[in-house]
């Protein structure tokens, strides 16, 4: 079956103002529960490195939800509170269009991962949206997914990451492996509250 | 304090439908999740494709990957007419249909192309179970105003189909 020649006949229309508008006094979801903590987004001059710091500890988990461009083959890193020892661990599964892969870095000194960033063409930013779950925990290891895509280069990925520290998460540093990430890159930090 | 993950529309399918569209969307968030239950088709073989402002050019691509229990595999395909969020309906034996998260990154922005990340599964289904995910690309620097769900083959039969408004700092 095709994927390349779908039909298409539009026969429902609907508004997201009419149905919102009905909708808006039946909501469930709970204000404050998925909150904006912070969103940084690069301007004209590039950046190699963007920080979140003194992320309060008042949230179950969090979510980073980002769109990068940078220097070819180049990859974005994420480190918790400067931490730069061999205290991080990740396991990909990925695929490219060709070929599906799966791949476990030896322990580094940071984690590799939520997105790709090529810069080869204008406008062509990669993607992800990572989870840090429980990361206000000072009992447990820190534990990270992400799903990230990149089309410049193509890549669907998978990551799951572990950072060996009981700390509360604090601060993330999110690093490009060379260069600067590229204008309008963009990164937003959201906090989860639980019940 | 503010909805910062808000609900903007449902449509829930309960007839026969080969399309259907989210309009007027609102230019105040950083990224739009579409959320796909229950989906099953009329008969087997197709899948749910998404179109931005009714483009109906050759500007979409996607990477996917996806794997059943048995086999993992991936495709990829550039100029495209639509961009697909799952890889096929079910058609609602074992009561299940097909499950997608769509992610539309920065939707919002005159600056950038549009990069969608998907999540699926139909772990029930008998002709099509299985997990993967989709990246996917519009090649429009356009702010993303309607989004048009499209049955690429056979019509939906049931589907519920949630879009959310995430808005950043």
């Amino acid at each position: 079956m095709s994927r390349y020649s779908p039909r298409a006949r539009l026969t429902n229309t609907i508004s997201t103002a009419a149905v919102a508008n009905w909708f808006g006094n039946q909501f469930i979801a709970i204000p404050g529960s998925f909150e904006s903590i912070a969103t940084q987004t690069v301007g004209s001059s590039g950046a190699s490195t963007i920080t979140f710091d003194n992320i309060p500890n008042t949230y179950s988990h969090l979510q980073l939800r980002m769109i990068a461009r940078g220097p070819s083959t180049n990859y974005v890193t994420m480190r918790f509170n400067n931490d730069s020892g061999n205290n991080y661990a990740g396991h990909f599964l990925y695929a490219n269009g060709s070929s599906v892969s799966t791949a476990s870095p030896a322990t580094s000194t940071t984690l590799l991962l939520p997105s790709r960033a090529y810069s080869a063409t204008a406008n062509y930013f990669g993607a992800a949206v990572t989870d840090i779950l429980d990361y206000a925990s000072t009992n447990k290891n820190k534990t990270m997914r992400s799903l990230t895509g990149d089309d410049e280069s193509p890549l669907i990925m998978f990551i799951t990451g572990l950072w060996m520290s009981t700390s509360a998460v604090t601060r993330i540093d999110l690093i490009t492996q060379a260069g600067n990430f590229s204008q309008y890159s963009q990164f937003a930090l959201y906090g989860i509250k639980g019940a | 304090m503010a909805i910062t993950y808000e609900p903007l529309a449902t449509n829930t399918i309960s007839t026969s439908t080969a399309s259907f569209s989210f309009n007027s969307i609102s230019g105040n968030y950083t990224d739009l999740v579409l959320v796909a239950s229950n989906v099953t088709s009329v008969s087997a073989g197709s899948w749910m494709g998404l179109r931005f402002n009714s483009d109906t050019g050759f500007n979409y691509n996607f990477t996917e990957m996806f794997g059943n229990g048995s086999t993992v595999n991936t495709y990829r395909a550039t100029g495209n007419t639509l961009l697909p969020i799952n890889f096929y309906n079910g058609t609602g034996v074992n009561q299940t249909g097909f499950i997608s998260v769509t992610h539309i990154m920065n939707y919002s922005n005159s600056t950038t192309n549009k990069t969608t990340l998907t999540r699926e599964n139909n772990a029930g289904d008998p002709n099509y179970p299985g997990a993967g995910a989709i990246c996917g690309l519009w090649k429009s620097t356009s702010a993303i105003t309607s989004i048009t769900v499209v049955a690429s083959v056979s019509n939906f039969n049931s589907g519920t189909f949630t879009l959310y408004g995430i808005k950043a700092a």
